[in-house]
């Protein structure tokens, strides 16, 4: 099962827990520090910008151990990279087992780069050694990842393990005979309705408090895939691709009706769902699917000018968060447009620089401070 | 907030009655904070707006004259300035909150259609003529009087560049720009110079307090300008690089220091990263003038690289343990 101590596991969720009711003013101080010595957790944990540069140092260690290797065995590459790729793996993956075990390693940044490391190594070892044909290579690593899931608790190996088991499914219907290939979309849709649903009852278990933030993702990235399923554009898109149809500009595929309606229902029924239950994950996704929503139907009919849509959406959002910080400024029904806790200052510099980013760059032409091309260059100028 | 967590503690007899009574309460009355929500689609409306609007102006430009162009963009700047100095709190060399969720936004805009005015009559009318100075050193004046005057760090962000881009400008002599021949080694002694002032800067706001939360915010620019700086400096002065690695060494020495003083790990990731980089460079080249044979060099070039990545973590490991006890 997991390879993290489950012990410190927990505790470190109880911990952040206990720590984040403290700041809210529900746990006096003295309560705070209490369950801090009853649930010690002994992980070694780094901050995340040291997490960042760990995450990178230890991917150019990989990257040149690896090229060692592949140098010490140039002779006959062609024959051995399987090979080179599996001992790789398994060096990846005990190194990643003993700082986990030995250094008590958790998120730290090296843990992270050896475990995707390892399993990148193991997909491209046996796409070189077997050659299996796409379908295997999607199950492999619908397996692959669902095992490190569980033993590893990785988010982004979450993500990829949901999304690969889409492909198989997407790759099964529409291969098999048996099946009517433009039943794809709907499996799509069932199995992530079905995921988020299983997902949201598993969630709230203290069983599975080490994987909750695995959860929360695949969680929000199910309400996704259940809409791109449904979506006109990516369905038209996809079956004139897939299945060779040839449409001309402003023909439809057959029923095109019914993926109309989810294309427009499914997004404001997120948004719906999300406001009455207090559910933030529905309504998040559903404020970003909106906006999928209008990309879709102005791809397709383009009622007005680009101009003109960009005037009037942005009149109207403008207007929406006005009206609603107004509006919230009072808390109503349990939603309020303050902040909470105080983040402000960090979220605040993070702004700043979107403002530079974005409004910056015309007036910035005139420089010419090194840039972009000197940035990495050092390292690697010589080879 | 995962109720089953504290009603374990509770059972356990380390949260009192009522504390959990407030816990039970909150998660059933929870209130939930749209506030980044918001904001960010209120900044999403003004970009779409804007940018809308400005396709709107280029696709009609033949049926409205300068004037008009000139005229709407000067009285939403104006208008913007106007609602500004009408609602602002009382100037204070310290942290000035925004009166209500607008006035940030409102600012920002009156900041970004103030730039392009200047920009449309430079380009148009040509009212600084050759002088390409002062058409960006006048919004850059402007943006710093702004920044300070309503407490807004992201005009004061927008100020730094266009203060950059005009010192960017006056130091390239007008015929090398014309001919696309830039003196580089100038404008790396210039961005070095640049990122010195920004870093004096931010050390003088705190230490004067004139504005002391903009520390971060200079610190920042002038901390990347230099850095980037010094490393383009190892290919332009190459007879040199050593002498520009003792300045880089220097450098990250001074931010060293600060990164342990602030318990910045932000700042101790940049440095590390960038002097690992120049560092590096030393050594491949070092490597390359003494190498007789090419494949021996290589080798040790592979093995530099693991082992210094591996010190590198052991250094990366070791702070983040000294900056989280402090």
């Amino acid at each position: 099962m997991i390879a993290y101590n489950s012990t410190s596991f927990k505790n470190l969720r109880i911990k952040q827990a206990a720590i984040s009711a403290g700041k809210k003013g529900l746990l006096v101080p003295a309560e705070v520090e209490a369950v801090l010595q009853a649930y010690p957790s002994h992980f070694y944990t780094a901050d995340f910008f040291i997490r960042v540069g760990l995450f990178v140092l230890t991917y150019i260690i990989m990257s040149f151990s690896f090229g060692l290797f592949a140098l010490l065995s140039i002779q006959d590459i062609e024959k051995n990279a399987g090979i080179i790729f599996f001992i790789f793996a398994a060096l990846s993956i005990a190194a990643l087992e003993y700082t986990i075990r030995e250094k008590r390693h958790y998120q730290s940044g090296i843990d992270d780069a050896l475990l995707y490391g390892g399993i990148i190594s193991i997909l491209a070892g046996v796409n070189i050694a077997f050659e299996p044909g796409n379908s295997v290579m999607y199950l492999l690593t619908f397996f692959l990842t669902g095992i490190s899931v569980i033993r590893y608790a990785d988010r982004l190996l979450a993500a990829v393990c949901f999304l690969s088991l889409l492909v198989v499914i997407f790759d099964f219907t529409t291969a098999s005979f048996v099946i009517a290939k433009s039943f794809a979309p709907f499996a799509i849709m069932l199995v992530s309705l079905f995921v988020y649903f299983f997902v949201k009852k598993k969630a709230v278990t203290e069983n599975l408090l080490v994987y909750d933030k695995c959860l929360v993702v695949v969680e929000a990235l199910s309400l996704v895939t259940l809409y791109v399923a449904g979506n006109y554009f990516a369905v038209r898109e996809m079956s004139n691709v897939m299945f060779d149809l040839q449409l001309q500009p402003g023909q439809s595929i057959p029923y095109g009706f019914v993926f109309w309606i989810s294309t427009i229902i499914i997004p404001l029924l997120y948004l719906a769902i999300g406001i009455q239950k207090k559910d933030m994950v529905l309504f998040r996704t559903g404020l970003i699917l909106v906006a999928a929503m209008v990309f879709t139907i102005r791809n397709y009919y383009a009622l007005m000018a680009i101009e003109t849509v960009l005037v009037i959406s942005g009149s109207v959002l403008i207007f929406i968060s006005w009206w609603l910080i107004r509006y919230l400024a009072v808390p109503k029904s349990g939603f309020t447009a303050n902040t909470t806790h105080d983040d402000s200052l960090f979220k605040k510099q993070i702004e700043s620089l979107v403002i530079a980013e974005t409004f910056g760059q015309q007036q910035s032409s005139g420089t010419q401070f090194g840039g972009g091309s000197f940035g990495g260059g050092g390292a690697s100028g010589d080879y | 907030m995962n109720i089953i967590i504290f009603e374990r503690l509770y059972r356990e007899g380390l949260l009192t009655d009522s504390s959990m009574e407030k816990i039970r309460n909150e998660s059933r009355h929870s209130l939930i904070s749209v506030h980044w929500e918001l904001r960010l689609i209120l900044y999403l409306g003004i970009l779409l707006l804007t940018g809308g609007l400005g396709i709107l102006i280029y696709k009609n430009f033949d049926q409205l004259s300068h004037t008009v162009i000139v005229m709407s963009i000067a009285a939403i700047c104006a208008g913007c300035y106007f609602y500004c100095f009408k609602k602002r709190l009382a100037f204070s060399f310290n942290k000035v909150l925004p009166p209500n969720a607008f006035f940030d936004y409102v600012l920002l805009l009156g900041c970004i259609t103030f730039v392009t005015l200047i920009a449309y009559l430079q380009f148009q009318y040509n009212i600084f003529g050759t002088r390409y100075g002062l058409a960006t050193l006048i919004p850059a004046l402007l943006l710093f009087f702004t920044a300070y005057y309503f407490d807004h760090i992201g005009v004061l962000s927008l100020a730094i560049v266009n203060f950059a881009a005009w010192v960017g400008i006056s130091i390239t002599p007008l015929h090398l720009l014309e001919q696309n021949n830039f003196n580089s080694s100038h404008i790396i002694l210039t961005s070095m110079a640049l990122g010195i002032l920004l870093i004096a800067v931010a050390g003088l706001s705190r230490k004067k307090n004139i504005k002391a939360h903009f520390h971060f915010t200079y610190l920042n620019f002038g901390m990347h300008i230099l850095f980037v700086a010094l490393l383009a400096s190892f290919i332009e002065f190459e007879p040199v690089y050593l002498l520009c690695f003792l300045g880089l060494a220097a450098a990250g020495f001074y931010f060293y220091r600060y990164a342990l003083a602030e318990k910045s790990f932000y700042v101790l990731l940049v440095i590390t990263l960038y002097c690992y980089i120049g560092l590096s460079y030393v050594i491949v080249r070092l490597l390359d003038t003494i190498s007789s044979d090419g494949m021996a060099m290589v080798y040790l070039g592979f093995f530099y690289f693991i082992g210094s990545g591996v010190g590198m973590i052991l250094f990366l490991m070791k702070h983040n343990k000294m900056i989280s006890k402090k």
